[in-house]
């Protein structure tokens, strides 16, 4: 049975989508840029500039050492494994000289690899006895590493080491540690992006560890980090709005206030906020309050101008309405303006918010860094940036949904603007008229129980 | 039917019937309420001074209702914008009650031609504004408004914001809001303007009815004759560039009004006469428009 229903197109000018398409993009909206960054990731023929590699590296002719887990170029890679590949020629030939101390290091080449098997602790990386039996286990073929897999070459030379190892017998002695040269593992690496794109599960991975580590006497939490973060900007916010409303307003409505104030309000907020962070903390010394004094020198001059327009924007009728209805200036002021522009004054507010954000980081490196900012400098500067995106996405979704919150507020807010209440309008209404009940019933349960009867 | 056969049916405008003439004697007895005296008032433009009134006299007598009717352009929103006291004269002054106005107040209420409530009140509130900013008590400017509010026929209504309202509806609402200041004088700018005709015309016998009813005298702007004519006792006729008065026209028309009297020989005199003064007969061009024939020969359609 075919019903014939009228449908729309997706894509028609001038002309809102459906409340369902609208959601359905909103999800397609952040699943795409998932999307690519996990094709990205996870395919290895895109891009993968970077070998990772997999089992540490060293060549006799440089000083720097790579260890498991180190990114580097395609090209060097293939260098490097020729140039292992040389060493161990030079070795075969018999031109290497060596020693015990030397051969100790060459020991350990399986070392991350066996703890990372979990053959060995983590702490067990320079346990030279119990590296002596990995390679005796790989060589027999009692242990298969799996990551990675060792290619046939390295194999062979595992093979062949421990044939030079147990030389003295199999049994771990001191002495048993040949002085003949040892060879070197070719390294082995997986193709990969460069450590500043690291893969989405990494990330998750890092993300849920970044909050259920646990955490050491006297170190700040990721929860402790994140409330100071939201208390920076949220105090600073506050107090912007406490100045700025009100001047804001005053400009809009009243000509004398808009030419005293605003010309300066113009010309300071050219000047970037950022350069005055010295002089905030020569004032208001570390700790708070020179962070929370940056967030309001970026969005208290913005707000001003920004809330003046909004209120220039009422319908001037309606204040002339008022005035042949005898209402005083003071009146117009707080029965016409207030409550006239308070639906754009609210959306304003909101997008002010989003900009007091973006002047968290900048506020948090003033002074004494804090925060999540400084969990972020600390990690980047280590290159980690596997833990440097968990809590930007984290500042990002924040934000996002403070956002989108007081959205689904407007319309209760705001009843005689006569715009429909949707389903999640509804849902956060609820929400929001739960947490009174929950806070009571909190109390009510630490209450002692009443007696029995 | 062309205007000059009909001329020569209709009697003078100026012929008033015995009732209404006697009527207009006691009418020119009353006290004068508002006073326009040399009132002028010119613009700086850009492309120099507009001079949009000029030296206009007249006076409003109490409980009068009177219509200014004028060709588009010719000062009447700028005339009662400055009787409002929203506006100021360049020249003359405005007297009501024999004081000069020099700014808005609440004896002068106004209903304007967009709607101007506030939309964060409702009804009611609206209504409320002006006694609550004059200080009345909120139960006492709530029973008040409720008055007003039946007056105008919203009881149903009290409680909805202006969103859920007709374009009708939110004009009663603003003529309530505006009566419940118990103004002297209620000026109003094509109120009705915006409005369907029927609605117009329930708005009109509403408000005749309210006028009856309530110690108001209203100043009625409108581009509308039959408007003017059916609601006014006098009509005060504009001319444009620059507005000036034309002239004062005492209506003939008995009352009560009612709809029939639309025909009646002396409305339709009163109304033609103003035609003829708004839009002269030999300013009326009737040269044929000159269009090109774009159908086909045989698709005609008269
Ligand atoms: N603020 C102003 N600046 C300059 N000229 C103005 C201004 N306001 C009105 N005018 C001019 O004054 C004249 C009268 O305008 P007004 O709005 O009073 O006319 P009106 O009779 O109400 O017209 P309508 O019937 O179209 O409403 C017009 O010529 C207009 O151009
Ligand atoms: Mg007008």
């Amino acid at each position: 049975m075919s019903k014939k229903r009228h449908t729309r197109p997706w894509i028609e000018v001038g002309r809102e989508i459906s409340s369902s398409r609208a959601g359905i993009l909103t999800a397609i909206s952040f699943a795409l840029p998932l999307a690519i960054w996990s094709l990205v990731s996870y395919t290895p023929f895109i891009w993968h500039p970077d070998i990772r590699l997999e089992l540490p590296a060293s060549r006799a002719d440089s000083t720097s050492v790579y260890v498991t887990g180190d990114h580097v170029g395609k090209d060097f890679f293939a260098e490097f494994q020729d140039a292992i590949r040389a060493e161990n020629e030079a070795i075969e030939r018999g031109e290497t000289k060596s020693s015990r101390r030397s051969n100790t290091r060459q020991i350990r080449q399986v070392a991350s690899l066996a703890i990372r098997q979990g053959w060995l602790n983590a702490d067990q990386e320079r346990d030279t006895e119990a590296i002596f039996y990995i390679w005796q286990d790989l060589a027999t073929g009692e242990r298969v590493s799996t990551r990675p897999v060792l290619s046939e070459e390295n194999l062979y030379l595992v093979q062949k080491n421990w044939t030079l190892l147990s030389a003295a017998g199999s049994e771990y002695s001191r002495e048993s540690i040949p002085s003949t040269p040892l060879y070197k593992l070719v390294p082995q690496g997986r193709p990969a992006n460069p450590d500043y794109l690291p893969e989405p599960l990494a990330v998750l991975k890092a993300g849920i560890n970044a909050f259920t580590n646990e955490i050491d006497e006297g170190e700040t939490s990721m929860a402790e980090r994140t409330l100071h973060s939201v208390k920076i900007v949220f105090s600073g916010f506050l107090v912007s709005c406490i100045i700025g409303i009100p001047l804001g307003m005053l400009c809009g409505s009243i000509s004398f206030f808009s030419r005293l104030i605003e010309p300066f309000v113009d010309f300071f907020r050219y000047m970037p906020a950022p350069t005055f962070s010295t002089i905030l903390v020569a004032i208001l010394l570390a700790n708070d309050a020179p962070k929370i004094a940056m967030v309001v020198l970026g969005t208290l001059f913005q707000m001003i101008l920004i809330i003046a327009k909004t209120t220039r924007l009422l319908d001037n009728s309606l204040l002339e309405a008022a005035q042949t209805l005898g209402a005083s200036q003071k009146q117009l002021l707080f029965k016409v303006i207030g409550p006239g522009i308070l639906p754009n004054l609210y959306n304003d507010l909101r997008i002010l918010l989003g900009w007091a954000w973006t002047w968290l980081v900048i506020a948090e490196l003033i002074g004494v860094k804090s925060g999540l900012t400084e969990f972020i400098e600390t990690q980047g500067r280590w290159r980690n940036f596997d833990q440097v995106y968990p809590i930007i996405i984290l500042i990002g979704l924040i934000g996002y949904f403070t956002d989108q919150f007081l959205a689904w507020l407007r319309r209760p807010l705001f009843p005689w603007l006569g715009e429909p209440i949707g389903p999640k309008s509804r849902a956060v209404i609820s929400c929001v008229a739960y947490v009174p009940n929950w806070f009571k019933d909190a109390v009510d349960r630490r209450q002692p129980n009443p007696p029995r009867t | 039917m062309s205007p000059e056969s009909s001329v020569t049916k209709l009697p003078d405008y100026r012929e008033q019937s015995p009732k209404v003439k006697e009527r207009f004697e006691r009418f020119h007895k009353r006290p004068v309420v508002l006073e326009v005296k040399n009132l002028g008032r010119v613009f700086e433009s850009s492309n120099g001074p507009v001079t949009a009134l000029e030296d206009v006299n007249f006076n409003i007598k109490r409980r009068e209702f009177n219509c200014v009717i004028g060709p588009s352009g010719c000062g009447k929103s700028t005339l009662i914008r400055i009787l409002a006291g929203l506006d100021y004269p360049t020249s003359g002054q405005v007297l009501l009650d024999g004081k000069p106005v020099l700014g808005p107040g609440a004896d002068r209420g106004m209903v304007f031609q967009g709607y101007t409530l506030f939309p964060w009140l409702t009804v009611k509130r609206n209504v409320m504004f002006g006694p609550m900013n004059a200080g009345e008590s909120e139960t006492e400017s709530e029973r008040n408004a409720r008055f007003w509010i039946d007056m105008v026929g919203l009881s149903k209504f009290e409680n909805a914001y202006p969103y859920q309202l007709s374009g009708g509806m939110k004009q009663r609402t603003a003529i309530a809001r505006a009566l419940a200041n118990q103004p002297r004088i209620l000026l109003m700018d094509e109120p009705f303007g915006a409005l369907d005709a029927q609605t117009r015309f329930q708005m009109q016998t509403s408000l005749l009815e309210i006028w009856r009813n309530v110690e108001v005298t209203i100043l009625f702007i409108t581009h509308d004759l039959e408007e003017a004519v059916f609601l006014s006792d006098r009509i005060l006729v504009l001319d444009a560039h620059p507005g000036r008065v034309n002239e004062m026209i005492e209506s003939p028309v008995p009352r009560p009004r009612n709809d029939e009297q639309c025909v009646h020989p002396e409305f339709l005199a009163t109304k033609q006469h103003i035609e003829h003064l708004i839009h002269p007969p030999e300013s009326r061009s009737d040269t044929p428009l000159r269009i090109t024939r774009m159908t086909d020969p045989d698709d005609t359609v008269f």
